[in-house]
């Protein structure tokens, strides 16, 4: 079904352009929490709604929510499919030539008109990235929807292990109530705007609990990775080569400092040991070995 | 506790062995999220320090739904990127 790009995109109405999109207004699939008129249960048909969840009031049993719940899941993943499905045909649709309707990106609230595309695309990557940099509309396109789709799908993915944790839950544990507001969030993070919202969330939580760079995990060889461990258990105070001077002289060989006591010490090297990768691995294991300190691993070997 | 990143194109296996390599190192995997970083997707996985010296179990990957492997609990559950593919990953040891 054809949508103009400016439809399926915005996620708020600040200009009038974007009249009439009822999908997008909200940035995602119409709700389908709905009850209808005949009682089926909470799939909204396009029959007149009775009232939010109403169906899930009347539950009796645990089999009886758990079907509701299956059944609404369905229903939800079908509007969420067809979503997708036409912000990535309208994704093609893209003229490049025209202009590029605002992306309404609500929680900064600094997007607001056409005219203004290429600096609220700046404002748009920045908001997502982090960074300043302007880019190529049409790449930013590309990028936004790719990573706004993904988020929605990890935020999805997180509300439906919570749904089907309390699927497990008898009836006075996970109650109604708390499936039928489940529901609700995993509909609502099928939206661009949930989509934001997780990523504004990931992001805020990455920068607040770490104050290093963020980096990748190290990539070890099968037999670096058991150095490793042997080098861990080598500071483990059940080893009785851990002793003040043997830990002294293995970090002074790595010139890894803190502190003057056998535990400061063996934390320090901990730490090192922690982040270290290929090839520090074996410069660790080398020091250890000097300084009379490696445990024996073969022996100690699960 | 602290964070470290896994490109969202490894397959479980690989992450597996990721963890490993990160737990060598006397930490413990607490949890997986799938975030925005350098402008596309990836996990983004929480460890926490242990106690000197100490290596905890092996931690298993198996694709939900899943039983728990013989003699092990599962210790979370959540999305991760596996070959670019979100997916809902149990973690057992």
């Amino acid at each position: 079904m054809f949508r103009p790009f400016a439809c399926s995109l915005a996620l708020l109405v600040f200009a009038a352009a974007i009249q009439g999109c009822a999908d997008n207004v909200r940035g995602g699939p119409s709700t389908t929490l709905h009850v209808t008129s005949d009682g089926h249960a909470g799939l909204s048909t396009g029959t007149q709604a009775v009232a939010p969840g109403d169906d899930f009031v009347e539950v009796g049993s645990k089999d009886d929510r758990d079907k509701r719940i299956v059944k609404a899941l369905i229903v939800i993943d079908e509007r969420y499919e067809s979503f997708v499905q036409d912000l990535n045909h309208d994704r093609t649709l893209l003229d490049a030539g025209s202009g590029i309707a605002a992306v309404a990106l609500g929680v900064a609230g600094t997007l607001t008109s056409a005219t203004q595309a290429k600096t609220n695309l700046a404002a748009g990557a920045a908001l997502l990235a982090g960074s300043t940099a302007v880019i190529d509309k049409t790449v930013f396109y590309e990028k936004t929807v790719t990573a706004l789709v993904a988020a929605m799908d990890a935020g999805r993915s997180e509300v439906l292990v919570r749904i089907r944790a309390g699927m497990a839950q008898e009836l006075n544990v996970y109650r109604p109530s708390d499936a039928w507001r489940d529901l609700l969030g995993y509909e609502r993070a099928g939206t661009l705007l949930g989509a934001v919202g997780y990523v504004q969330a990931t992001s805020q939580n990455t920068a607040d609990d770490n104050a290093k760079k963020l980096r990748g995990i190290c990539d070890l060889t099968d037999a670096e990775r058991k150095e490793k461990v042997c080098a861990t258990r080598s500071l483990a105070s059940a080893n009785p080569k851990r002793t003040l001077a043997t830990l002294s002289a293995a970090a002074k060989s790595l010139g890894v400092e803190g502190g003057s006591t056998d535990d400061e010490i063996a934390n320090a090297l901990q730490g090192h040991i922690r982040d270290a990768c290929s090839p520090e691995i074996g410069k660790i294991r080398d020091a250890f070995q000097e300084a009379a300190l490696l445990t024996d691993c073969d022996a100690e070997d699960h | 506790m602290y964070y470290r990143s896994i490109p969202g194109n490894k397959t479980l296996q690989q992450i597996q062995i990721s963890i490993a390599n990160e737990e060598a190192g006397a930490s413990k995997f607490v949890e997986n999220k799938v975030a925005l970083l350098d402008q596309s997707m990836a996990n983004v996985m929480k460890f926490v320090e242990l106690d000197v010296g100490v290596v905890p179990k092996s931690a298993t990957l198996v694709l939900a739904p899943s039983q728990a492997p013989a003699g092990g609990s599962r210790d979370w559950e959540g999305p991760m990127l596996v070959q670019g593919a979100m997916k809902i990953v149990d973690v057992y040891r």
